[in-house]
């Protein structure tokens, strides 16, 4: 082809692609388009493939309310993901047999012919197509919505805590335990020794509240003194385990800073507020201990005491004065199958340190860390410090609630929880949190569960908040074997689930998934330009597996092998073990740069954790599904308008 | 041809190449002209390029050479679209909708106001005698009903060129003729057919002009008469003649110098033997109707 010739065709190209888009954009061009767009959708109604899909998802759906769950917040979440994960698998696959089948069987029926004679363009036909599919996409969700509802409020009604007053028996012994006759809580002051009554527990009531879709329980007659005894809470009004036992020995440390999770990086600064760690102001160096967990990135191999430790160079600043502690902290290994904080499988080691703080370096009120330098082979990756208190009450004199999502009528914060006692682990703890706004003098309180490594959330009322001042936030009724925090470098506050928002977010959270399968529908109709319909969609689902498979290399990757492949290798030793290393890094590094990313259709990372899927995440895929749709749409086009219908 | 050209072609080709087949030449410049308001009917064997001709016209295919203009616009033109209907060889509907639902959908394609649109909807469902099954499903239909409502899906835009392939198959003698006499109206009111089929005497009962393809090349053009008319024969019909009467006819063209002359008995053709007796009994039918109506006047 000259050159000439190729500029012509180019310009025809041009010039027809923008006149379809006139045409299309048009009054009755719309008006054509939503003839077709109706008739599809008429069409693929009486699909039997979507019938199935239909009948299958709600079976699933219906399924996941049987699925075991240890907590009724689990269960509920639980169901609820597993009601998304069906919606989304039995809606793809849908989405492909109806995608990559409506144009070809539309030819292959010939009643095309009746449809291209008419003053209908090509866009417009595969216009028509696509919007009509994403129609039943999205009456597919409605339905699945429904079944969604329906498992949910299911779910949430088989709630082991039912609302009303039950009997507890605490089993324990009986010098561990005063009963309160004014039936209030009654805190437990250290030391305070209570009146022996025989080795039989005593019987309370409790009184059990529901919100939404969490429960919360508040033991208000037991008050309970926990040191080098057990205790248990049995519910007797029903068969089931209310509270969980606490055993063990009290281990108290002082000023531990806890550093946990994902995500350390070199020159990482971490500010740390002197006040909430609670040093002695007597003008003395202090201990501090400095726990750290991370995952296991390296082949186990030989013992505990050959495994190399992490060494982590920090750097210790004081902004006030500039004054600088350079501490070369080599950590110990304690606890070898501490199970990940980070939700994986995988065991997380935890690791601590014990050293010196200078009192020169947090007279100022305030210091900052900085890590230096670590060993790489133990890629640090978090980014949360805890800082833990003595006092049984925590101050946070100014949260800063500047960064607070907009609009919304509950916010919650984030906590974590450890606790340092000994073998065994206590499960929930009650606390009370009093949030005041300095501002207006309001203030109110909260009780607070804490679970031990587990996320904690503080429901934080709009009224309270403002703002431009932020809060003040006092945690109180913490034991001394306690240690708590908040998010502290990145963004501290997060939407969760609160009354309210919960059908708000599940309704996010159904859009995200027709952003999904809208996608692969117009991927499917794209393919079904130029391809069969089996080929089609084969190639559809093969992307969707594809996104699956990058999805699960992305989870499951090790950082070593990503991130520091040479350091790996050379520690592998033989020449072929350092090959396989190498292999294997630039064949997950190729699969997960190649393969198609998903990522922002998926709302599991929120609904997992009891978070409402926020504004930022609908808008973030709707940028996505409309850029892939773009390019799939034209492409699909470009090679549909030059097809000939024999 | 005088009229103003509606359809013109200009050695317009086609070859079916696909990948691993031999190419297949489907079309081999094609040049012809239709003019408006005639009838034409593109006449040929099973194979001959018929269709193929229609698809390019309409801008189903696209030509391999040559050019091809539909109303004054390049075939396949969107436009020019809007004032052409088209009923392919068999009605390629979607069988879910009924004949209101579907034709209904083929106006809301032709952007047809609501208001006309209904109310041409009613009148074509008329014109082809579906009044009784216009609620129910296509799927239901015979093929002569499926062809009838491809016929109304045709013309629901009122359209100035129609493309008519095989319009009487699958129809009974009743239902060819009723095309016939729909093909003749449409003819009447100015507007353009263009006849594909092998059914010649369709063709001969409605074409001004028609051509013959035969293996993708045209063959033959021009008006019925021109191409019909035997100058070299006569016929002569007359009222019946006696034994007598045609001796004394006969000796008197042999005397003129005609040496070959039949004299023959006409035959009534099945067609309109058939038309004559449904006819005498529909009629029949209805004085049977109105026997009881006059018997209680009484």
């Amino acid at each position: 082809m000259s050159q000439s010739s190729k500029l012509r065709a180019s310009n025809r190209l041009i010039s027809d692609v923008r006149l379809s888009l006139r045409r299309a954009a048009s009054h009755k061009g719309v008006q054509r388009i939503a003839a077709l767009t109706t008739l599809t959708i008429r069409e693929a109604l009486r699909s039997r493939v979507l019938l199935g899909m239909t009948l299958l998802m709600c079976l699933f759906g219906a399924a996941s309310l049987f699925w075991p769950a240890d907590l009724d917040r689990e269960r509920v979440i639980l169901v609820q993901r597993l009601c998304y994960l069906t919606l989304t698998f039995f809606g793809v696959i849908a989405a492909a047999f109806l995608g990559g089948s409506a144009l070809p069987r539309e030819i292959s029926s010939k009643r095309i012919y009746s449809v291209a004679t008419k003053p209908v363009s090509r866009l417009e036909m595969l216009l028509g197509k696509s919007l009509g599919l994403i129609g039943v996409m999205c009456l597919f969700l409605i339905l699945g919505g429904m079944v969604t509802f329906i498992v949910t409020h299911i779910a949430s009604a088989r709630k082991t805590y039912q609302g009303g007053s039950y009997t507890l028996e605490v089993i324990a012994p009986s010098a561990q335990i005063r009963p309160d006759d004014e039936g209030k809580p009654v805190p437990v002051e250290k030391g305070e020794t209570l009146a022996a009554d025989g080795e039989r527990g005593h019987s309370y009531d409790v009184t059990i509240a529901r919100r939404d879709t969490t429960i919360v329980g508040t033991i208000p007659k037991a008050a309970v003194k926990l040191h080098e005894r057990s205790l248990k809470l049995q519910r007797v009004a029903g068969a089931e385990e209310v509270s969980s036992r606490c055993t063990g020995r009290s281990v108290v440390s002082r000023n531990e800073l806890l550093l946990t999770a994902t995500e350390v990086a070199r020159n990482d600064v971490w500010w740390f507020d002197v006040a909430e760690l609670d040093l002695p102001r007597s003008g003395r160096d202090t201990d501090v201990r400095l726990r750290f967990w991370g995952l296991r990135h390296e082949p186990i191999r030989g013992n505990r005491a050959q495994r190399e430790r992490p060494h982590v160079e920090f750097l210790f600043q004081d902004p006030a004065t500039q004054e600088e502690v350079r501490k070369e902290i080599d950590f110990s290994l304690q606890e070898p199958k501490t199970p990940s904080l980070s939700g994986s499988s995988r065991p997380a080691d935890q690791y601590e340190a014990v050293f010196t703080l200078p009192h020169s370096l947090f007279a100022g009120g305030k210091f900052t860390a900085r890590i230096v330098d670590y060993t790489p082979k133990y890629p640090a990756r978090g980014r949360i410090f805890y800082s833990r208190t003595k006092s049984p009450t925590w101050r946070i004199s100014r949260f800063d609630t500047g960064g607070l999502p907009r609009g919304a009528q509950t916010i919650q914060i984030r906590f974590l929880v450890h606790y340092t006692k000994g073998l065994d682990l206590i499960d929930h703890t009650q606390v009370t949190a009093e949030i005041r706004n300095p501002a207006t003098g309001k203030s109110q309180q909260f009780p607070l569960h804490l679970r031990d490594r587990t996320t904690s959330y503080l429901h934080f009322p709009r009224h309270l908040v403002d703002a431009r001042q932020g809060v003040e936030l006092t945690i109180s009724g913490l034991r001394r074997y306690h240690s708590i925090g908040h998010y502290s470098k990145e963004s501290p506050v997060y939407l969760l689930l609160a009354p309210g928002s919960f059908w708000a977010s599940t309704a996010r959270s159904l859009f995200l998934i027709l952003l999904y399968l809208s996608l692969f529908t117009v991927l499917a109709v794209a393919a079904s330009t130029f391809l069969s319909p089996p080929v089609a969609i084969l190639l559809t689902l093969t992307v969707v597996l594809a996104g699956l498979v990058k999805d699960f290399l992305l989870q499951t990757r090790t950082p070593a092998e990503l991130e520091s492949p040479a350091l790996l290798a050379r520690q592998m030793g033989t020449v072929l073990e350092q090959l396989g290393v190498w292999v294997k890094y630039f064949l997950i590094k190729l699969l997960t740069l190649l393969g198609p990313g998903f990522e922002p259709f998926s709302s599991t990372a929120f609904v997992r954790r009891g978070w409402a899927v926020p504004w930022s995440a609908v808008y973030g895929a709707t940028f996505y599904a409309l850029l892939y749709m773009l390019v799939c749409f034209s492409f699909g086009f470009l090679l549909f308008r030059s097809r000939e219908f024999e | 041809m005088n009229a103003e050209p509606v359809i013109e072609t200009h050695d317009l080709t086609k070859v079916y190449s696909g990948f691993m087949k031999p190419d297949v030449l489907a079309l081999d410049r094609l040049t012809m002209q239709v003019g408006r308001g005639e009838v034409f009917g593109l006449l040929g064997p099973n194979g001959s390029g018929k269709t193929t001709t229609t698809k390019l016209l309409l801008g189903l295919i696209f030509p391999t050479a040559g050019s091809a203009t539909v109303l004054g616009a390049p075939a396949g033109d969107i436009a020019a679209k809007a004032r052409i209907g088209f009923l392919p060889e068999e009605s390629y509907l979607y069988r879910f909708l009924n004949a209101e639902e579907t034709l209904d959908f083929y106006g809301r394609i032709f952007s047809i106001p609501r208001e006309k649109r209904r109310r041409r909807v009613g009148e074509l469902i008329d014109l082809v005698g579906l009044q009784h099954a216009r609620k129910r499903a296509l799927r239901g239909y015979s093929k002569g009903m499926s062809r009838r409502i491809g016929i109304a899906q045709a013309l629901i835009n009122d359209p100035e060129l129609i493309f008519l392939d095989e319009p009487t198959s699958g129809l009974d003698p009743i239902g060819r003729q009723e095309v016939k006499e729909l093909i003749l109206r449409l003819k009447g009111l100015g507007k353009t057919v263009m006849l594909c089929t092998h059914l010649l005497p369709d063709v001969q009962d409605v074409c001004d002009r028609v051509a013959i393809l035969n293996n993708g090349r045209l063959c033959e053009q021009g008006s019925l008469d021109e191409l019909l008319m035997l100058k070299e024969r006569t016929e002569l019909t007359v009222d019946g003649l006696t034994e007598k009467q045609q001796e004394r006819l006969r000796k008197l063209l042999t005397d003129m110098g005609h040496d070959e002359v039949r004299m023959i008995h006409p035959y009534d053709t099945l067609s309109s033997l058939f038309m004559r007796i449904i006819e005498s009994e529909r009629q029949r039918v209805e004085t049977a109707k109105q026997q009881p109506e006059h018997v209680s006047k009484q």
